[in-house]
């Protein structure tokens, strides 16, 4: 039998997130972004469509707020670069990745080991 | 379609390439009494009802088009033996699929039956044995342990296409949700 197991990502640590937001730059999905250190908030800027990153205190998690299109479907890919960026940064040692792709919205990565 | 037959999922993958050959729905079935010591999968043994679908349900609501194959794990599908004959011949018979199925029962003693020889006739590659985990799978052959064994049962693949691309595959969802699976596991 092979293993299986489904982890839900939660926006926790403030370094994925902005790594997060950078990759979208990056790849041009969204327009820029600030971050507010004092604040614990990020203002999101896509095309004039501005949404909310933010937490309450260092312990919570990040929720995004806004109007609410923009603001799930920026979300729901910023937790998806999130869980990107966090698995590669925390990798065993005992294995690396062999290939990666994004295909049909899934970002897919093998791992050899 | 004999629509009486349930079959107890505990999970669904629609599109894995590190279950068999190729892209491969890999269903997982709920329930197994092996018991193996160091098993991937802990949370599919108890027999209690997680996800009941007829198997004609599993693929309009799991197929998804261009994948080559099917692969049945669990849990260990030969609890449920009429629901994975009805599952593996829809497979075979509506979708083209070829079919991989893993077990922890041995071959020998399954052929026995007369149902499970017909499993078998709708089978490509059946994997049997118990995981023993002092006998890892040092290679990217898609077992667990050593010691299981692999049936090819058709003409359609041999052991290299049942070498895998890595030992693990991360599928990460659109909304950030993390599936992991393989023959080994991230911490």
């Amino acid at each position: 039998m092979s293993f299986y197991c489904v982890i839900k990502t939660e926006l926790s640590k403030k370094k994925y997130v902005i790594a997060a937001l950078a990759e979208m730059q990056r790849k041009g999905e969204i327009t820029s972004y600030v971050v507010n250190k004092k604040k614990e908030k990020i203002e999101v800027d896509r095309g004039g469509e501005i949404v909310t990153v933010s937490r309450a205190n260092e312990n919570s998690n990040f929720e995004i707020g806004g109007i609410s299109r923009p603001a799930r479907e920026i979300s729901d890919r910023m937790k998806q670069l999130y869980a990107y960026e966090s698995i590669k940064d925390n990798l065993p040692l005992d294995f690396e990745i062999a290939k990666e792709t994004e295909e049909a919205g899934e970002i897919v990565i093998m791992l050899k080991g | 379609m004999n629509h009486d037959v349930i079959i107890n999922v505990h999970s669904v993958i629609p599109v894995s390439r590190i279950n068999g050959p190729g892209k491969r729905m890999v269903v997982f079935f709920q329930g197994c009494r092996n018991k193996c010591a160091g098993c991937f999968n802990p949370e599919t043994h108890p027999f209690i009802r997680i996800a009941e679908y007829h198997p004609g349900t599993i693929f309009t609501k799991f197929y998804r088009p261009g994948i080559e194959g099917l692969t049945v794990s669990g849990g260990d599908p030969f609890y449920q033996r009429r629901g994975l004959l009805q599952l593996l011949r829809s497979a075979r018979e509506d979708y083209g699929l070829s079919t991989v199925v893993y077990t922890g029962f041995e071959y020998e003693m399954l052929a026995a039956s007369t149902i499970c020889r017909t499993i078998f006739s709708y089978t490509d590659v059946l994997i049997d044995g118990r995981f023993d985990e002092t006998k890892i799978e040092p290679t990217m052959l898609a077992r667990g342990s050593t010691n299981q064994r692999l049936h090819f049962l058709s003409n359609r693949y041999t052991e290299k296409d049942l070498v895998m691309p890595g030992k693990i595959e991360l599928i990460v969802g659109p909304e950030g949700t993390i599936t992991q699976t393989g023959f080994s596991k991230v911490a």
